[in-house]
């Protein structure tokens, strides 16, 4: 058995975007969907410090599918487009998915995004393609998310887009059920967390803590 | 017209929509087919563009700056919140005939059809509401071919499906005998209902064999309208995920609300027929006054249930829901909630209760307002309860939601084919039972 695992080490990240960009070039996303975003702890704007100055940190929060073991977007499709695959990935079916939207009512990470008009590339591919081939290609009015780069799984690469091109090396990504694995190793040395685990959807994407932080808090009102 | 037949001054009464036109009426439905053609205009420019013409979003769409012009929203909108809408008019159809089919309440057999065929009207409207609202309505029957159980949308579609089913066979049953009279009575349209009919004879067995059907039919439509409303909430009720719809409360909620505004739209239908076609005598001040005796319950578990739920999501609350409950009542829409409250529902309920404190005070025109300003402010009560969780997500900043003239053209459109509907019924079969006058 696989278990595939995301470990996020917020204490590395310096919010840089670069995971967001190669996952959107990976898996051709359109224009206005982004599979991976970036949060930053402290505000609604891009690189807000949370804290009152002097008192001030830096910290970021990137958010993708976290593949949930008790998945509530897979437990509420109307017609099985979701499912969890054997490997831990939650895989949506893009031919099947009739566009009611639940999963991004259900999802309590506010992941899933949709195809509210036939998908607009930039740069355009029309012409060519440039993210990976082996990616379908979505409809306008389904919905769509983070694989985990299924395809690069798929064909033995356990290096998904954003681990690849992460210049902090703030990622990685493994099997959990090897204990040899990378993950296995980090989770068993750090202290780790995972978003929002008080719900039982128990995410397969865990994260290290930022220095010099308290725990990443749900981004406030102003 | 007359070819042999003597109708009695009531009959006539009766079906005098069936046999006289005014110009008023081709008015009236060419009207309505100029706003339900719009209507098809704004449904074929969604299909065509996908629903970036509607004012939904989806709950991220990354810093402002980077989304050309896609901002934050909420997934879903008025149409699902039209759909809670016509399944809520939708339930006091039945409830009402049922009850005085059980109940034996032969006073208000003279709305007992007027609310059956608002069942049958309101609830294609619900389902269309739903194809509205689906990204590809040509997958629809993935539905039945991939199915999951597990999934409230299902229970929604199976539930809804069987009610239907349910609604049109008390329907016809009920019909059946009049339509045989019918045949009778209008010859011009004699093939019509002859065929319509099937074969009804209408001895004395005949009839008896359709009120046992009918009796255990309203028996098994009770509960079913019951768990139609109920798992309509639980789409909203069983997602842990958004503040402010995980509730036990929410199935009762739903139900109660339903039947205020089932019951106001049963009662303006009921005044405005007796305004229409002077049927003062049929649908007496009695009959209204026992409509509004139990709109005015019901009102009162509605409102006593409401406030509980906005209680528990103000008092203490997570931070996430006291954040859905401030939007409402401080923020952004404070603008429709706090009218809602005053004019939607304080308002009727004054209306409505006044009768009790002060005797003999009973207005049918006053409460017919009333009957309306409920459902309008119904609409807008599952309005506030669908958005405004959306637009807070947990983990993301808070979202716009401004629904577009497509979509506003889209919704009224399910109205104006109601009422054509509706008009179309009248206009072909008694929209009181006839049996009525010999009772």
């Amino acid at each position: 058995m696989t278990k595939l695992t995301m470990i996020i080490d917020l204490s590395r990240c310096i919010g840089c975007w670069t995971c967001a960009v190669g996952c959107k070039a990976e898996n051709d996303e359109p224009i206005g969907i982004w599979w991976n975003r970036i949060l930053t702890n402290g505000g609604n704007e891009m690189d807000t410090p949370s804290g009152t100055y002097p008192d001030i940190s830096m910290s970021y929060m990137p958010i993708n599918c976290q593949h949930c073991d008790n998945a509530p977007c897979v437990k509420v499709c109307p017609v099985g487009a979701l499912r969890k695959r054997e490997d831990g990935i939650v895989f949506l079916d893009w031919d099947r998915c009739i566009g009611c939207r639940y999963c991004l009512i259900a999802c309590p990470y506010g992941i899933p995004a949709f195809n509210w008009r036939p998908p607009v590339q930039s740069p355009d591919n029309s012409q060519f393609r440039i993210g990976n081939p082996l990616v379908p290609v979505r409809p306008v009015g389904v919905a769509e998310k983070c694989t985990f780069c299924f395809q690069r799984v798929d064909a033995g690469n356990l290096t998904p887009a954003c681990i690849e091109v992460c210049p902090a090396g703030a990622r990685f990504f493994g099997d959990l059920d090897d204990p040899t694995s990378e993950v296995s190793q980090i989770l068993q040395t750090k202290p780790t967390m995972r978003l929002r685990e008080e719900l039982g959807t128990e995410p397969s994407v865990y994260y290290v803590p930022p220095r010099n932080a308290t725990r990443p808090q749900e981004v406030s009102q102003d | 017209m007359k070819k042999g037949y003597d109708m009695s001054a009531e009959e006539e009464s009766i079906l005098q929509p069936l046999l006289k036109t005014g110009k008023g009426f081709y008015v009236f439905v060419g009207v309505l087919l100029i706003l339900t053609g719009w209507f098809l205009y704004c449904w074929y420019t969604q299909l065509s563009q996908g629903l970036i013409v509607t004012g939904m979003r989806s709950v991220y769409n990354a810093p402002n700056y980077m989304t050309y012009g896609v901002a934050e929203g909420s997934p879903w909108g008025i149409y699902v919140t039209t759909f809670i809408f016509w399944i809520g008019i939708s339930h006091a159809g039945i409830a009402i005939s049922a009850s005085v089919r059980l109940m034996n309440l032969k006073k208000y057999k003279v709305v007992a059809r007027m609310a059956e065929v608002l069942t049958l009207v309101a609830l294609p409207m619900a389902a269309l509401s739903i194809v509205f609202d689906v990204g590809r309505p040509d997958r629809l029957f993935n539905l039945l071919e991939f199915g999951r159980f597990q999934a409230p949308m299902l229970w929604d579609l199976s539930a809804i499906t069987t009610y239907f089913m349910g609604t049109i066979i008390y329907l016809y049953l009920s019909l059946r005998g009049d339509i045989d009279q019918l045949a009778l009575r209008i010859p011009r349209r004699e093939w019509f209902y002859k065929r319509l009919a099937m074969h009804y004879e209408g001895t004395e067995t005949e009839k008896e064999r359709h009120k046992q059907t009918l009796w255990w039919l309203a028996v098994a439509i009770v509960p079913i309208m019951v768990t139609v409303h109920s798992v309509v909430s639980f789409v909203f009720g069983l997602m842990i995920a958004r503040a402010g719809w995980y509730s036990t409360i929410f199935a009762i909620y739903f139900v109660v609300g339903a039947i205020v505004s089932g019951v106001a739209a049963v009662y303006s239908l009921a005044w405005i027929f007796r305004w229409l076609y002077k049927w003062q005598s049929l649908i007496t001040d009695e009959v209204l006054k026992g409509i509004t005796w139990a709109l005015r319950n019901v009102l009162i578990i509605y409102l006593y249930l409401w406030i509980a739920e906005e209680l528990t999501m103000n008092y203490m609350g997570s931070s996430a829901e006291l954040r859905v409950s401030d939007f409402l009542f401080s923020g952004r829409y404070a603008p429709i909630f706090w009218p809602m409250v005053i004019i939607g529902f304080a308002v009727p309920a004054i209306i409505l209760l006044k009768p009790v404190f002060i005797k003999k005070i009973f207005n049918p025109k006053l409460t017919f307002i009333a009957s309306i300003i409920l459902n309008v402010a119904l609409w807008v009560a599952r309005f506030t309860i669908v958005v405004p969780s959306l637009l807070n997500p947990p983990l993301y900043p808070t979202g716009i939601y401004i629904p577009t003239i497509t979509e506003v053209s889209i919704i009224t459109g399910t109205f104006w084919m109601a009422v054509l509907l509706y008009v179309a019924f009248v206009k072909l079969f008694p929209i009181i039972e006839l049996d009525v006058v010999e009772a």
